[in-house]
């Protein structure tokens, strides 16, 4: 983008009671950095109609693999290699492998678990709440970041399943009749994380599913069109010394029919029909309806696991939503840790993905930042206020105790470094959000390090003891980054990365009254003071 | 392999080339389509065919058009009590199984709470209504829709499969009661629809 | 655009406004003197009927303001023609900072007149009865007097500050059309809920935690928060209705927007439900003696507490949520209007349940006039900020769009 559509130019012309120039370098900012309130910043840049967006999106999974894909698969499958052999280490050998031990009988695997499923919450954000709140920019970000949830939670269900000890025994998790005649503790919130995180987890997937129908359908309608189409071979080979009439010898390539039939079968038989839309897009936003406070209870039971204990430090009231902020927090610079680099590698998805978009993210990560540091410090007010001694010495001793290290590096994370996005070159600067959203997933793993060290210090001071990692609890963690990755990898391989009906429904081409009359929809509110001219 | 694939797409789509189908049909008629160039075209067009009371024929977009429903005469979608049905029935089957399991069949003694107290089941009563409600809204979907269906004689047509792309085609069945081939490929015409043409069941 | 439209006759509400406020001051002055003339026990209970009613009044005004701050904050559009009310519900805040005056002289003049009896709001402030507690001895050094004051004079420079800065905004606005003011509301609104985070969440800490200084809960103030977004936003909600019912405001609080305030009561009143059950299951589950003690009393069997414990989630959650679940309720004037008006008895019989228990369970009829006193005070407020401007922000650069507004699905 190195020149300013029109309506852009319009509306960065209106404003200007101050000097804009420092924003509007098109080259770097794409001029949807509109700040004047009666402006709406354009939704898909680019002059792009219809066409262009089906094949730019689609453009991604049919062209040639790009040439980082590989290696970063490669090295990503490795590490989730190590990952698996660690599990597999701690099967056969016994949950004594990880650096558990008492007082502190949650560890690392806690810590990784609600780590990753508060990462999978800004999927669901962005998939239903912003929804409900009818935020049109999340269109080209949703698909991205429910796909992120999906493999978050399946990183985060892996850490639970392999702390039971006897993973062959982890059915007896669900109520299921068996030989015993005993049934599952409805009354442990263990029991209620089961639950939680499973619904989580088939909600996120049929969400994440019914928005991919209609895009399945496209790329099968694509891949059947090319499906009888010929490809010499000698590109493929190119770098091969090939003889000549291999070279020029001219096939079918039997993956046209895999996709088209995969894409097929998957898409349902999807035809675009507006009778079906009108179902569809209620059913999208009942499940928008539901899953909204779905993800709040989901954070909200997995704090439950610490706040229902009498343990100084964990049982407090604050702690749903807290958690819940907390989460959504995590989850956004996860998104914006994957996005940034993506929209840098894929060419025009910038297009999609704006600098707004960007830049709404850094500041639902600077609101959810503060909310974090709010509840910290109501903690602590309330540590000092209830005047229970255990409390108060479990926040001093947080601060200033053997483990004051991961405190302060969860203070500075999460709370000090969300706020340099007041600051709207920080909110612009790429490359410095891309550094702190890797601050703030540092700074939310260490505020469930410090919640579970709290343990070190129990009721009997003969009992503390130092919590120290083993290689294999790193080598899990590590492990189960390798996972996420390679499962990311996967997917912006193969399913279309932006919502393609989404984005087109927030176009102007989408709008049957586009040429009546000018109102909404992302365009066109220039007539504000027209309308309202006849008050006075 | 000098143009991506994306571009061979571009040469190989049926848009530019596939415009002659029309003379080669067979067999039994489903029903005529016809494109329109744009959302508010498509609009107007379902406008026309709900006021003059037509029955059997449907709209096809890239994606939702807003007032669309309103335009081809739909109601409000009953995805909404399929899902509330199923969310019912999934806090009844919360209630059920925990005071069962706990209060009736094995009640166990923990941390001094009483069997079949109400707050610790609400957890649970609130995950599986939303479970069983998700389940509603997205069978109910399917079920409404008559999907998944993966044979449609509109999918046969090399022209339709555009609209995943950006076209609009408005399609008229045979089977319905004011069918009339000529009629309506005349009234196709009139509405502003390009490249009517007849599809096969 | 007509103006009969936009805007109410000069001098209307007239009955509303003084009657109103009248009828409120009188009421007040009654719960006074019920109390003045009873004995220590019933001016006890007058002070804090009084003070559910002023914590109703104050709660509308800062729910309005949280909303006023959201919109602005996050450039909402289809909010806008109806932020005004809002605005006047926010900017009636001068009530309720004149109703904890009366408060405060109310408490020192029972103090004053009943010596030795128990006629404290706050129980700390008892020091005869409380002065060898060994809780209050910790927290002395933040439930005293002199610091009490200052806090609750900062809370009401911050909110009269917030609000009348953003009601600045907008009436100017209506006069100067400068796209400016809502530019520097959006600027003043993201510091604005910052400072409005904290004063609420220690405004209900002080006032309404406090009553009882032994107990605590981390999440009273998001708690006193949720409260008054229900019930802020049933007001507004049903201010709008009103005046469509008297030919104000077609086309310009149409069916859409009626559907997205019923969503935004129903939102809150779920998160209302949400908070109020964490707080409360969290301290069922531990039950930890300190903090138990709170619902103790509330459960108590065969007290009108325990009563209330049954219809506040039945009240104040499940009919509401049950109610406003089919769309056509939500898009309904009347039928949101009705419900608006049932969440705001709700909220008062929340307040009721979170203040009354702690001056014993006697009743008196002060408690009827206390609380009804001061929210016919700042109804009367709210009614002249009504009718002293424009009914839409006319000016406002995002007023197009939100008259566009549609909810298509």
């Amino acid at each position: 983008m190195t020149t300013l559509q029109p309506d852009q130019a319009a509306a960065l012309g209106l404003v200007s009671h101050k000097p804009r120039s420092e924003y509007v370098d098109p080259a770097t900012i794409d001029g949807t950095l509109i700040d004047d309130p009666g402006k709406r910043a354009p939704l898909v840049l680019g002059n792009r109609d219809f066409h262009s967006v089906t094949n730019t999106i689609c453009g991604w999974i049919e062209n040639k693999t790009p040439k980082w894909w590989p290696m970063a698969f490669i090295i990503s499958a490795h590490i989730a290699g190590i990952g698996t052999l660690a599990i597999l280490y701690l099967i056969i050998t016994g949950v004594g492998v990880w650096g558990l031990q008492r007082p502190v009988m949650w560890g690392w695997d806690i810590v990784n678990f609600v780590w990753w499923v508060g990462i999978g919450h800004a999927g669901t954000l962005i998939s239903a709440i912003l929804c409900l709140l009818k935020q049109k920019w999340r269109v080209s970000i949703n698909r991205f970041a429910e796909a992120m949830t999906i493999f978050a939670v399946i990183c985060a269900g892996t850490f639970p399943g392999i702390h039971v000890g006897r993973v062959w025994m982890a059915w007896m998790l669900f109520p299921l009749p068996n030989m015993n005649w005993i049934w599952p503790n409805f009354r442990s919130p263990l029991l209620w994380d089961v639950f939680a995180v499973g619904t989580y987890f088939t909600v996120s997937l049929l969400f994440w599913y019914m928005g991919m129908i209609p895009d399945l359908a496209t790329m099968r309608d694509r891949v059947t069109a090319r499906r009888e189409q010929k490809t010499t071979l000698g590109p493929i080979w190119a770098p091969h010394p090939l003889p000549g009439f291999i070279k020029n010898l001219t096939i079918t390539l039997p993956l046209n029919k895999i996709g088209s039939w995969v894409y097929g079968f998957l898409s349902l038989g999807w035809r675009f029909s507006n009778r079906h839309w009108n179902n569809y897009e209620k059913a999208y936003l009942l499940l928008a309806g539901v899953s909204t406070p779905l993800v709040l209870s989901v954070h909200s039971v997995v704090s439950f696991d610490f706040a229902v204990s009498i343990i100084p430090g964990w049982h407090t009231t604050i702690f749903p939503p807290y958690f819940v902020a907390g989460a959504i927090f995590s989850g956004f610079a996860m998104v914006l840790t994957l996005l940034i680099p993506a929209r840098e590698l894929y060419p025009g998805m910038k297009d999609f993905v704006t600098a707004r978009t960007i830049e709404n993210m850094c500041k639902i990560i600077t609101v959810t930042g503060s909310m974090v540091g709010f509840a910290y410090m109501m903690e602590f007010f309330i540590a000092w206020y209830g005047a229970n001694e255990f409390e108060q010495q479990t926040f001093v001793r947080r601060a200033f105790g053997p483990y004051w290290w991961a405190y302060w590096t969860m203070v500075l994370c999460n709370v000090i470094s969300p706020q340099v996005f007041w600051f709207k070159w920080a909110r612009t600067s790429i490359p410095f959000i891309f550094v702190i959203t890797i601050f703030v997933n540092i700074g939310m793993w260490f505020e469930r390090f410090v919640i579970i060290t709290t343990l070190s210090a129990d009721f009997l001071p003969s009992a503390w003891r130092y919590y120290r990692a083993s290689a294999v609890d790193v080598a899990t963690y590590i492990g189960s980054l390798g996972i996420f990755m390679t499962l990311f990898l996967l997917f912006c391989r193969f399913i279309p990365m932006l919502a393609i009906s989404e984005v087109k429904g927030v176009m102007k081409q989408a709008d049957p009254h586009a040429h009546d009359h000018h109102h909404g929809n992302g365009h066109g509110n220039g007539h504000a003071n027209g309308h309202t001219k006849g008050a006075h | 392999m000098s143009s991506t694939l994306s571009q061979q797409f571009e040469q190989a789509s049926p848009g530019q080339s596939g415009s002659t189908q029309s003379e080669t049909t067979q067999g039994e008629l489903w029903g005529v389509m016809a494109e329109f160039s744009d959302a508010a075209s498509l609009y107007h067009a379902a406008e026309h065919f709900r006021d003059a009371g037509w029955k059997r024929w449907d709209t096809y977009s890239p994606c939702p058009i807003h007032g669309m429903p309103e335009a081809m005469g739909l109601r409000q979608s009953k995805v909404t009590f399929a899902m509330g049905t199923m969310a019912f029935l999934g806090f009844s089957c919360a209630v059920a199984m925990q005071w069962w399991m706990s209060a009736v069949d094995y009640p166990i003694i923990t941390a001094g709470k009483p069997f079949g107290a109400w707050e610790q089941f609400t957890p649970i009563m609130f995950e599986l209504s939303v479970l069983f409600g998700a389940f509603g809204a997205i069978g109910g979907m399917l079920a409404l829709n008559g999907l998944p269906m993966w044979y449609h004689p509109l999918l046969k047509k090399n022209r339709f499969l555009r609209v995943s792309d950006d076209r609009f085609v408005l399609a008229v069945e045979a089977s319905d009661p004011q069918f009339n081939k000529d009629q309506v490929k005349a009234l196709l015409a009139k509405l502003g629809g390009q490249h009517i043409d007849e599809v096969e069941a | 655009m007509e103006r009969e439209n936009i805007a109410l006759p000069d001098g209307a509400l007239g009955a509303i406004r003084f009657g109103s406020i009248g009828l409120g001051l009188a009421l007040i002055a009654a719960t006074f003197w019920a109390g003045w003339s009873g004995d220590d026990k019933t001016a006890k209970i007058a002070l804090h009927a009084y003070h559910i009613g002023f914590i109703y009044a104050l709660g509308l005004a800062l729910g309005a303001m949280g909303f006023v701050m959201i919109f602005h904050q996050t450039n909402a559009g289809w909010s806008a023609a109806l932020r005004r009310q809002f605005e006047n519900v926010m900017a009636s805040i001068w009530a309720p900072a004149g109703l904890f005056a009366f408060l405060v002289l109310m408490q020192w003049a029972y103090m004053t007149h009943f010596k030795d009896g128990d006629a404290f709001l706050f129980s700390w402030m008892n020091t005869a009865k409380y002065g060898n507690d060994h809780l209050l001895e910790k927290k002395a050094a933040y439930l005293n007097v002199p610091f009490f004051t200052v806090r609750a004079a900062a809370y009401f420079i911050i909110w009269i500050g917030l609000a009348g800065a953003l009601y600045h905004f907008s009436t100017r606005q209506d006069t100067d059309a400068d796209p400016r003011h809502s530019y520097n509301a959006r600027k003043l609104s993201s510091v604005g809920l910052i400072a409005f985070a904290f004063t609420v969440a220690f405004a209900g800490f002080d006032w309404l935690m406090g009553l009882d200084f032994h107990w605590y809960s981390t999440m009273f103030g998001v708690y006193f928060f949720a409260g008054n977004a229900v019930s802020s936003v049933a007001l507004v909600l049903l201010i709008c209705v009103l005046l469509r019912k008297f030919g104000r405001m077609v086309g310009h609080y149409t069916e859409d927007h009626q559907h997205d305030m019923s969503k935004l009561l129903f939102a809150f009143t779920v998160f209302w439900a949400y908070i109020g059950f964490s707080q409360y299951f969290l301290i069922w589950y531990a039950n930890i003696p300190e903090e138990t003690a709170y619902y103790l009393v509330r459960k108590e069997p065969g007290t009108i507490w325990e009563k209330l414990s049954w219809a506040l989630p039945i009240g104040h959650f499940i009919l509401p949520f049950l109610f406003l679940l089919p769309r056509p309720r939500r898009r309904s004037m009347g039928w949101a209007a009705l419900w608006a008006v049932w969440m705001l008895v709700m909220h008062a019989l929340d307040l009721f349940y979170v203040v009354r228990p702690e001056a014993g369970d006697k009743f008196h009829w002060a408690d009827v006039t206390g609380i009804l006193g001061p929210i016919l005070v700042m109804i009367g407020f709210v009614a002249s900020r009504v009718a002293a401007n424009p009914l839409i922000p006319v000016n406002d650069p995002r007023l197009a769009e939100s008259l566009g507004h549609k909810n298509y699905v």
